[in-house]
């Protein structure tokens, strides 16, 4: 199915082609030597990294940080790949690499043009430690031609996981090698001279930081790849390398950036003169038309976005509250003054402990497998403790924002006189930044993770960070090198997380706080004209209320959002043509109120559909049984009170590469399912190993029927597919003939592009749905 | 010096510096990981410095590797590390065979196409910039027949070529001359002490 083309600024592929062209003529410049029917002996090394994970830990004393080293493989099987299976078969050229890595392997004429393959058993060494997870790299043939200097010289060649990606690449996204290492190296940053040796000789060290950072991503996927073809899942290697690369058929992405709003309903927005932004990329880009909440208020929702759970957190009680015996908290104190991140007022009666220890999440999960994570949080306090909420700070003023006349669209007209006050100087609000609003914060092993304190930054652009009276704060110690906009900096140097939340404060998130100031010299407290609440259509009422002033904080966080995207479509990261970037808008929850008889469909995928006895989380093996109730660190005894849903809400996907725009899927998806998603696509878990995936992410149909005796919540379901969590990709798992239940606000058939054009649906399977995250054919 | 090399000085001084007769050589080298190669060639031997000597006119050569003997007929090349996209030159019969291990710069293979086609196995030992651009002195086998293969950089390889001393029936009893004189020579001079 074809989709219209994004027009702009998507310049990728043709920048892309351009730079193939050039390749393609550099080369026919500096022919290479024909090595027809030529004997090869090639000189190699089976090189990778080390990788050691971080300690996880509840405690700060007993977590560590990760460590990378390059690496050589000793005991690997090197063999001419002669009949392209990506194996090692009887018959071809075989040798075993030694203890330091290397190997050399004659390669007859006859036997030359075929590609190498190292099959690294769990029998072999890596820099002398055990290989934990069979392997399997490989090397391009044109990679051997490229390296020969001469006949009959031995032809240094570096079997490693890059060069397993490059021979993917040329297998995969129809690229020539030179072409597949000019995209490599572009995506990476690094020069395409570096493929071709042990990691460990690599000269820049810039380079060999971006290159050690990809193996180790990249020997994750192998290792994946290895064990679905182990499992049977593909009958050829190759095909499972590539697999790997789209695990539930959710594409590897370089980076995503998840830019959080809040509490508005799909129904609030769509079609909202005072959205026209957000409305716009919704039109022009992909999205989940059918995106639900789990929970209600905000803090179970972002606890489920970190980790597939809410663990019973029905209220917005600081991380701490109700804490106590074996999930008290442990953190360290951070010598930051200020605000004492362990004050708190719990209001939960009959109390409910907001501290979540020793569960899953994607920060463990992400760090875990050599990632970088990221939340990057506006209207913090300069210096302050991300564990605290933010305090009014009265040396920080800032200007009401000003909407002159004729300028803001309402309706069917516009403001007919000035929204704002002229001249009205606003001080710096108690809690523009939240705890609740920061989805690793429930964590004990995310605030105790080694990078924790470095890993929440700024984010700029709001109100109080562009006033210059900023620097005037004296709550915090701040640091001399204090950046109040991390977030721009780290765009510029690429120095982002692979995932990364996008915090807006709570004007500029649509939440809502009172913002008041004067207009000297009177003291009388005035309204700031943007931040004031407004109430979410509940399933379908929208909204923009008569009242302007009152609705103006949609236009606010409208017109952030735009800011954030602008800013991040300008990086150098997202222009770069080879990397595969994301910009999620979403919001926490929509407007609905849970009732199992009324409103039984305010929520989906995981949720809690029948009010649940189960007073704890459940615990599975990997093959995803069930083994019992978790009674370890049990984070609630009311456990059973989380996980409900609160209604839909848009889910825009933004991406600097799309293979098409105007996507819809709506299919029904929930918070659990982007937690999934995530997981696919960072390569976290196993689809093989059900009990991979991290908490209530992993209750796929097939668990929830495999576990109906643990999960009797599920046990009245009265519809299996609705009530199960699946990836956020309309190619996977839709049953054939399926129809969502009546009163569901829309219906998997409806898929349609922008331009009305029928998609597929549930009703007409024969043909793969759209997936929304999918990538052009040269970037899968 | 061993007892050939002495036998092949003398002869040398004989011949007052011109070249000799062909002869057969013996050669082998050891793999520091312990795969050792042997062979045999014909060829001329011609005086060098310090009482080391190469081997000119290169013919017959059989070698063993790894157990295995090479196919095919073999012939010697020369190698160039100047031309180092096209350093083998079988045509110009120069080959540097030695018994100095680092004057070595020879190819031995089963086909003398300098391009390396239809190749099924070959030695090399050099010396200056090797072909794979590590060390100074390089030293490969490769059977494509077996798919062995070795590869040394040696400092000091464990390289050995000698005479085989084979009487020569023509020339014997010259050479039995030749020594009775230059016995008796002996003999006078330190009579004389």
């Amino acid at each position: 199915m074809k989709h219209p083309k994004k027009a702009a600024p998507n310049t990728g592929a043709a920048t892309r082609s351009l730079v193939s062209i050039a390749v393609a003529a550099a080369l026919m410049g500096a022919a290479a030597p024909s090595l027809a029917s030529t004997p090869v002996v090639v000189k190699g090394v089976v090189s990778g990294t080390l990788f050691t994970p971080p300690v996880i830990s509840n405690s700060p004393s007993g977590a560590a940080a990760p460590t990378t080293v390059a690496s050589t493989y000793a005991g690997a099987t090197v063999c001419v790949d002669l009949n392209a299976n990506g194996q090692c078969d009887p018959g071809e050229p075989t040798t075993t690499s030694k203890s330091d890595g290397t190997f050399l392997l004659a390669i007859p004429g006859a036997d030359t043009g075929n590609n190498l393959v190292a099959m690294i058993p769990t029998t072999a060494t890596n820099n002398g430690a055990a290989v934990t997870q069979r392997l399997v790299f490989r090397v391009n043939s044109a990679q051997i031609t490229a390296a020969t200097v001469s006949p009959l010289a031995p032809v240094s060649i570096a079997v490693t996981p890059l060069s397993t990606e490059l021979t993917r690449m040329v297998e995969n996204d129809g690229l020539s090698f030179s072409s597949a290492v000019t995209a490599l190296a572009t995506r990476l940053g690094v020069a395409s001279t570096e493929f071709n040796q042990s990691l460990g000789t690599i000269a820049s060290p810039t380079d060999q930081a971006a290159i050690e950072a990809e193996s180790v991503v990249l020997t994750n996927r192998w290792g994946l790849a290895a064990s679905q073809f182990d499992n049977g899942d593909y009958t050829m290697m190759t095909a499972a390398q590539q697999g790997a690369m789209n695990l539930e058929s959710i594409p590897r992405y370089d980076h995503i950036f998840i830019i959080m709003l809040e509490n508005k309903s799909s129904a609030s927005v769509n079609g909202n003169t005072l959205t026209p932004n957000i409305d716009a990329l919704l039109a022009s880009n992909n999205q989940f038309t059918n995106y639900f909440a789990t929970g209600n208020p905000s803090e179970p929702n972002y606890t489920a976005l970190g980790g597939a759970d809410d663990f019973g957190i029905t209220n917005d009680d600081q991380w701490n509250c109700n804490a106590t015996g074996a999930n008290a908290p442990q953190d360290l104190p951070l010598p930051v003054g200020g605000s004492s991140p362990f004050t708190a007022t719990c209001t939960d009666s009959p109390a409910v402990d907001h501290n979540i220890v020793g569960h899953p999440n994607l920060f463990n999960a992400i760090v875990s497998a050599g990632m970088t994570w990221r939340t990057y949080n506006e209207s913090t306090n300069p210096g302050q403790d991300y564990r605290s909420d933010g305090v009014a700070d009265p040396n920080i003023t800032a200007a009401d924002h000003i909407y002159p006349a004729g300028t803001v669209q309402i309706g069917a007209s516009t403001n007919s006189s000035q929204i704002g006050t002229t001249g009205l100087i606003i001080p710096m609000p108690a809690q523009l930044y939240r705890t609740k609003h920061n989805p690793g914060m429930a964590y004990q092993n995310v605030r105790s993770e080694y990078d924790f304190v470095s890993n929440n930054r700024t984010l700029g652009g709001g109100q109080w960070i562009n006033s210059s009276s900023y620097s005037a704060t004296t709550l915090y110690t701040v640091p001399a090198n204090y950046n109040p906009d991390q977030f721009s900096t780290d765009l510029a140097s690429g120095n982002v997380g692979q995932l990364n939340f996008v915090i807006p404060d709570q004007c500029d998130d649509m939440h809502s706080i009172t913002v008041q100031g004067t207009v000297p010299p009177a003291t009388t407290e005035v309204t700031a004209s943007d931040c004031a609440g407004v109430a979410s259509g509940l399933n379908g009422a929208n909204d923009p209320d008569p009242n302007v002033q009152t609705d103006m904080i949609m236009k606010r966080g409208d017109n952030y959002v735009q800011y954030l995207v602008n800013k991040i479509e300008a990086s150098a990261l997202w222009q770069n043509p080879y990397q595969r970037n994301a910009i999620v808008v979403m919001f926490d929850e929509g407007g609905a109120t849970y009732s199992s008889s009324s409103d039984p469909y305010d929520s989906c995928c995981g949720y809690n559909p029948n009010n649940s006895t189960v007073a704890v989380p459940v615990i599975s093996n990997a093959a995803g049984i069930v083994t019992g109730y978790d009674t370890t660190g049990v984070s609630s005894t009311l456990y059973y009170n989380g996980n409900r849903g609160h209604g839909n809400s848009i889910f825009a996907v933004i991406q600097n590469h799309p293979a098409a725009t105007g996507v819809q899927d709506s299919d029904a998806y929930s918070h659990f399912s982007f937690v999934r998603t995530l997981q696919d696509m960072f390569g976290l878990a196993n689809p093989d190993q059900p009990g991979s995936y991290m908490n209530r992410s992993k209750y796929t149909q097939a668990f929830i029927a495999a576990n109906s005796s643990y999960l009797t919540e599920y046990a009245s379901s009265a519809d299996p597919y609705f009530d199960a969590v699946r990836p956020m990709n309309g190619q996977y798992m839709v049953p054939t003939g399926y129809t969502l239940p009546a009163g569901y606000l829309e219906k998997v058939s409806s898929d349609t592009t922008v331009s009305g054009t029928p998609l597929t649906g549930a009703s007409a399977p024969a043909t793969p749905k759209v997936n929304v995250w999918a990538l052009p054919s040269d970037l899968q | 010096m061993n007892k050939s090399i002495k036998v092949l000085a003398i002869m040398a001084c004989m011949a007052g510096g011109a070249a000799h007769a062909s002869q057969v050589f013996d050669f082998s080298y050891t793999f520091t990981d312990g795969q050792s190669l042997f062979g045999t060639l014909t060829g001329t031997e011609v005086a060098g410095s310090g009482g080391a000597f190469t081997v000119s006119n290169i013919s017959n050569i059989s070698l063993t590797f790894d157990g295995n003997q090479f196919s095919g007929t073999l012939s010697a090349g020369t190698y160039n590390s100047a031309a180092p996209a096209a350093p083998w030159n079988f045509a110009a019969n120069a080959a540097v065979v030695s018994t100095n291990a680092s004057a070595n710069n020879f190819i031995i293979a089963d086909s003398t196409d300098p391009a390396g086609n239809n190749v099924t196995n070959y030695f090399y030992f050099v010396n200056g910039a090797t072909p794979s651009g590590s060390g100074t002195s390089e030293v490969l086998a490769a059977n494509f027949n077996t798919g062995d293969a070795d590869l040394d950089n040696p400092a000091a390889g464990e390289w050995s070529l000698t005479a085989v001393p084979v009487p020569l029936p023509a020339g014997l009893p010259l050479l039995g001359s030749a020594l009775g004189i230059f016995g008796l020579g002996a003999f006078r001079r330190r009579a004389t002490v």
